[in-house]
């Protein structure tokens, strides 16, 4: 008898146990659903975890605080062609202009940086308000390596294309570029972060991000 | 017994003299063998070392063109002659070409090669169709595409020489067309590879032409003489000139090949004079006699580059084409007789029409903007390498700007001295003067700079190195400090429609006291702070600097590009301080751009003679200020010359949207304007240089040249007007009250705000049923009723 009670009890602990490893898998099942739900929008660990602290009162400061969760929203079209924007009522300068930042980022495009600046900085001179002109010289000095120049560059560029998602993005993605390459991690990812947001499509944002994870994660696990 | 002593005394006098013509043979050789080995060296030394000195060139900006832009074919012209572009009534031949058609409104250019910094440009044939001073269209002749923008090579400004300017470019002998080589021998040394270094026979046939002419008509120097004279020695007619020129050219000929001599000799004769530069070398004489390369030289122009070896003035055909044409002759008809060329070919030579020419002399018409960039290339090259390495010095110079420039201020300062006798009788010990500097907003280049009134006398550039009081136009600074921080305490923001109390007051500072005055100590009340501004009221201002604090003041100015030291005392709010007109005109630039700052940039790149990049400075940029608040400041800087002090410019014609202030000192030292459109900034001092009492207003002295200026700089670039970023919301104001206007307000001005700044209550000295609602302006909490009664 005690060894039939014994099995019982036995069996039972082993039903119990099995019920609870079944609720646990289940959980875990929900958890990982949940998990490919969201996983579009890269997760990214701790920042604290980066080995360079977050300068105070930066934007970083401001990534680590619990935030709103964002909308996903649909990637945005491509505005990238600047001739594109060409009508019969643009402004001779500004025609010339637009068309000279074009031929600026096909000199970018083949790797000609500091003719590509000559360039733009023509452009410049001829339409200051010319607004795609402020990026594409950010992207110049980012390809050349003056990283603080380029963030200088964007500061304006961001300036004067406030109101238009894609631009912005495409200047927040480049600010993310310049951030990843002068160390401060943080503020490259709050800059690919903001990208992300105006246009999910960003490539450069979340392809910044991605190699960010891994930059991140490695000095992590020493 | 007397005959054996002389017999003696006769041998021993032979043996002597024997012995001392043996010695003085002896020591002849030694000596002419170490003075031949002393010519070898040195002539070595000249062939096999740096043989020449190559200046380094200024070049000006590039000029670009686009359809649509404004451009007359006169100013077009003018810039294709200062290029040494030809023109052609013909078709394009050749690079350098160019022809106007008026029939057709049409000019066609065949574009110069170029040697840019990051590339070799390769000249191709362009047509620009002109529509009423317009660019219509502009197309590749030979492609027939349609191109969007065309960059005209830059204009040489001048070059940086020693004593001499010698322009000469190297070429090796493949380069030079046989045919030149051949002219060359057949008039100036026709056995040259037969003799060695001397040709007895060329000198005896001179010698005997010269003795029956009864004068020196022909010379029996050969081409390796001719060219030791020019490396080594003078020109004058002595015998050991002579001497030596024959043994050096023995020495050279027993040493180096013929062809190596010949190359030098076609690098290094003198061939003409444009202006400064003397000519040196077939290449650089080709393109400045034809405009062409070597290769593309006709039989005929190149006898004629053979025949200006003799005396490139006398035969030049700039000075005359007869005369010239005789010459070239001369050299077709040795070619004939010597059978470099046949018959046919000589004849149609003979038939090539030389066609009176002029050209236009290289003068340093910016000599102070050359002086400035002598100094900026100072820090990284030295002047030996300047002067002899040959390199080229691209540069953000706008000539046709600087000549504007310089006869603004010229005619300017010529008027002022007409009109006000006082400043010529000051001007007995201290002549009136002033300077200009213009840059380009965007982007800090400096596109004109004049540093005074006339370089041969006075060679100081005021531009960058008087240092003077800025007086008003340092005002500013204190309402952007103001806009960005508000009052020291927190209490209070600033807007444009804010309104200051302009009457005597007292400034206590640290323990000392500080009275400002207005001019002609008129004082307004109550005033708002655009008001202020415009009529620039040092009283209202020096209490917007004492209630923002002359410490955010100086930031301020600091941000916006000053540079020199700024000391804290109230009295820096009247610009009591002093600074240059090119430190003002970066300050002044960061509003015109927005609130972004940039660096003066004059010097561009500095390539060497292989084109190897030196030394390249780019576009800086920083964002200082918010672009809200820069453009608060130039909407308010726009009503100086609408209504304010600067309103003669409208007067004088200059209706452009722009911004600017006036400024004089309390002593009336100096007048400065600094004024801006969006894409062209432009400041002006005008003064004396011993501190002479000038007795004039910045709107007297400085805003007649400044406007002279821009009105003819921005005639035909697009207008342009500052426009207001996001977040900038306009409303109507009335300037008595500082408050919203409403209907029944006389007078209305358009003003600027941050939105979220913009709830103006309606103007309560003026009422109206359909306006009601609003906030007090800020800087007053209620409106004061004595205000009313005014």
């Amino acid at each position: 008898m005690g060894t039939r009670r014994e099995q019982l009890a036995g069996a039972l602990r082993t039903e119990v146990f099995c019920w609870k490893v079944l609720k646990v898998l289940v959980l875990f099942l929900v958890l990982a659903i949940i998990q490919a739900c969201t996983s579009r929008r890269p997760n990214l660990p701790a920042l604290s975890r980066s080995r360079i602290p977050p300068r105070a009162g930066s934007e970083s400061a401001q990534t680590q605080r619990p935030r709103a969760k964002p909308k996903i929203r649909a990637p945005l079209p491509d505005e990238n062609s600047l001739v594109a924007k060409l009508t019969h009522r643009t402004p001779p300068h500004r025609a010339a202009s637009l068309r000279l930042t074009e031929e600026g980022k096909r000199l970018l495009e083949s790797g000609q940086y500091d003719k590509a600046l000559a360039r733009l900085e023509k452009t410049l001179a001829i339409d200051s308000t010319n607004p795609y002109v402020y990026y594409y010289l950010a992207k110049a000095h980012y390809h050349v390596g003056h990283h603080q120049e380029s963030l200088n560059f964007l500061e304006v560029a961001e300036s004067v294309l406030s109101g238009q998602p894609y631009w912005l993005a495409e200047v927040y993605s480049l600010k993310g570029e310049n951030f990843r390459a002068l160390g401060f991690l943080n503020l490259a990812v709050s800059n690919f972060n903001k990208a992300l947001q105006l246009n999910p499509g960003n490539q450069v944002a979340s392809n910044g991000l991605t190699r960010l994870r891994r930059e991140i994660k490695v000095p992590s696990l020493r | 017994m007397r005959r054996r002593p002389r017999k003696k005394s006769r041998f021993t006098f032979l043996k002597f003299s024997v012995f001392f013509l043996v010695l003085l043979a002896t020591c002849g050789i030694v000596l002419g063998f170490w003075y031949m080995r002393f010519l070898e060296e040195v002539v070595t030394a000249k062939f096999e070392g740096r043989v020449w000195k190559f200046p380094s060139k200024i070049y000006s900006d590039t000029f670009l063109m686009y359809p649509g832009m404004k451009l007359r074919s006169e100013e077009l012209e003018a810039k294709l002659l200062r290029l040494g572009y030809r023109e052609t009534d013909s078709k394009l031949q050749f690079s350098g070409d160019y022809r106007f058609s008026k029939k057709e409104n049409l000019v066609e250019i065949y574009l110069h090669n170029f040697q840019y910094p990051l590339e070799q440009f390769k000249g191709y044939p362009v047509r620009l169709l002109l529509r009423s001073d317009t660019i219509a269209t502009i197309k590749n002749k030979q492609s027939g595409k349609e191109i969007f923008s065309l960059e005209l090579e830059p204009e040489l400004v001048t070059g940086l020489y020693d004593r001499v300017w010698e322009e000469r470019r190297l070429v090796t002998l493949d380069e030079v067309p046989p045919l030149l080589v051949r002219a060359v021998l057949a008039i100036e040394d026709e056995r040259f590879y037969h003799h060695w270094g001397i040709d007895p026979i060329s000198i005896l046939r001179a010698f005997m032409a010269n003795v029956r002419k009864g004068g020196i008509v022909q010379g029996g120097s050969t081409l390796t003489q001719q060219l030791m004279k020019n490396f080594f020695l003078g020109s004058e007619q002595t015998i050991e000139r002579k001497v030596k020129e024959a043994l050096m050219a023995l020495v050279v000929e027993w040493k180096y090949s013929k062809d190596e001599i010949l190359e030098n000799y076609l690098n290094e004769i003198y061939l003409g004079q444009k202006g400064a530069q003397g000519i040196f070398g077939v290449w650089e004489a080709s393109q400045f006699y034809f405009g062409k390369e070597l290769s593309q030289l006709t039989v005929g122009e190149m006898a004629l580059l053979a025949g200006l070896i003799k005396a490139p003035n006398r035969y030049s055909p700039y000075r005359s084409v007869k005369t010239a044409a005789s010459r070239r002759n001369i050299v077709l008809g040795k070619m004939f007789e010597d059978g470099f060329i046949p018959r046919r070919q000589y004849e149609r030579a003979l038939k090539e029409v030389l066609r009176p020419r002029e050209f236009v002399k290289v003068v340093n018409n910016a000599p102070f903007y050359v002086d400035f960039l002598r100094k900026e290339l100072a820090e990284n090259y030295s002047r030996q390498v300047l002067e002899a390495e040959g390199l080229k010095i691209f540069t953000s110079l706008d000539l046709q700007l600087q000549g504007l420039a310089e006869k603004a201020l010229s005619n300017g300062l010529k008027q002022l001295e007409e009109r006000y006798p006082h400043l010529l009788e000051a001007g007995k010990k201290d002549r009136l003067e002033g300077a200009i500097v213009v840059i380009k907003p965007q982007t800090g280049e400096i596109k004109a700079m004049v540093g005074g009134r006339d370089y041969q006398k006075s060679q100081f550039n005021r531009v960058v190195q008087a240092r003077r009081q800025p007086g008003s136009i340092f005002k500013p600074f204190v309402y952007l400090a103001a806009l960005i921080y508000g009052s020291e305490d927190g209490a209070r923001r600033f807007t444009p429609a804010s309104l200051v109390e302009d009457s005597p007051f007292t400034w206590n500072y640290e323990g000392q006291e500080w009275m400002p005055e207005n001019y002609n100590d008129k004082y307004y009340g109550l005033v708002t702070f655009r008001h202020a501004l415009e009529k620039s009221l040092n009283s209202a201002t020096a209490r917007i600097a004492s209630e923002v604090g002359i410490k955010k003041v100086r930031d301020v100015a600091y941000r916006l590009g000053l540079q020199g030291p700024l000391p804290l005392l109230p009295s820096l709010a009247l610009g009591a301080v002093e600074v240059t007109p090119l430190e003002m005109a970066r300050a002044f630039s960061t509003l015109a751009n927005g609130g972004v700052r940039t660096n003066p940039l004059a010097v561009k790149q500095v390539i060497d003679q292989r084109s190897q990049i030196l030394e390249k400075r780019n576009v800086r940029v920083k964002k200082v200020i918010t672009p809200q608040v820069a453009f608060m400041m130039n909407h308010m800087l726009k009503g100086v010359l609408d209504r304010g002090t600067g309103r003669g410019a409208r007067r004088r014609g200059f209706n452009r949207p722009a911004a600017g202030k006036t400024g004089t000192t309390n002593d009336t030292r100096d007048a400065w304007f600094a004024g801006y459109t969006p894409d062209l900034l432009a400041v002006v001092w005008v003064g004396f240089d011993r501190q002479s009492e000038l007795g004039l207003t910045g709107a007297q002295a400085a805003l007649p040249i400044w406007t002279e200026f821009m009105k003819q700089a921005t005639a035909g670039s697009p207008l342009t007007d500052f426009n207001p970023p996001p977040g900038i919301e306009f409303i109507d104001v009335d300037p008595l009250s500082g408050y919203r206007a409403t209907p029944n307000c006389p007078r209305v001005v358009r003003e600027a705000f941050f939105k979220s700044e913009a709830l103006l209550a309606f103007c309560p000295l003026h009422p109206s049923p359909v306006a009601v609602g609003g906030t007090a302006p800020s800087g007053i909490s209620s409106w004061p009723l004595s205000h009313t009664a005014r």
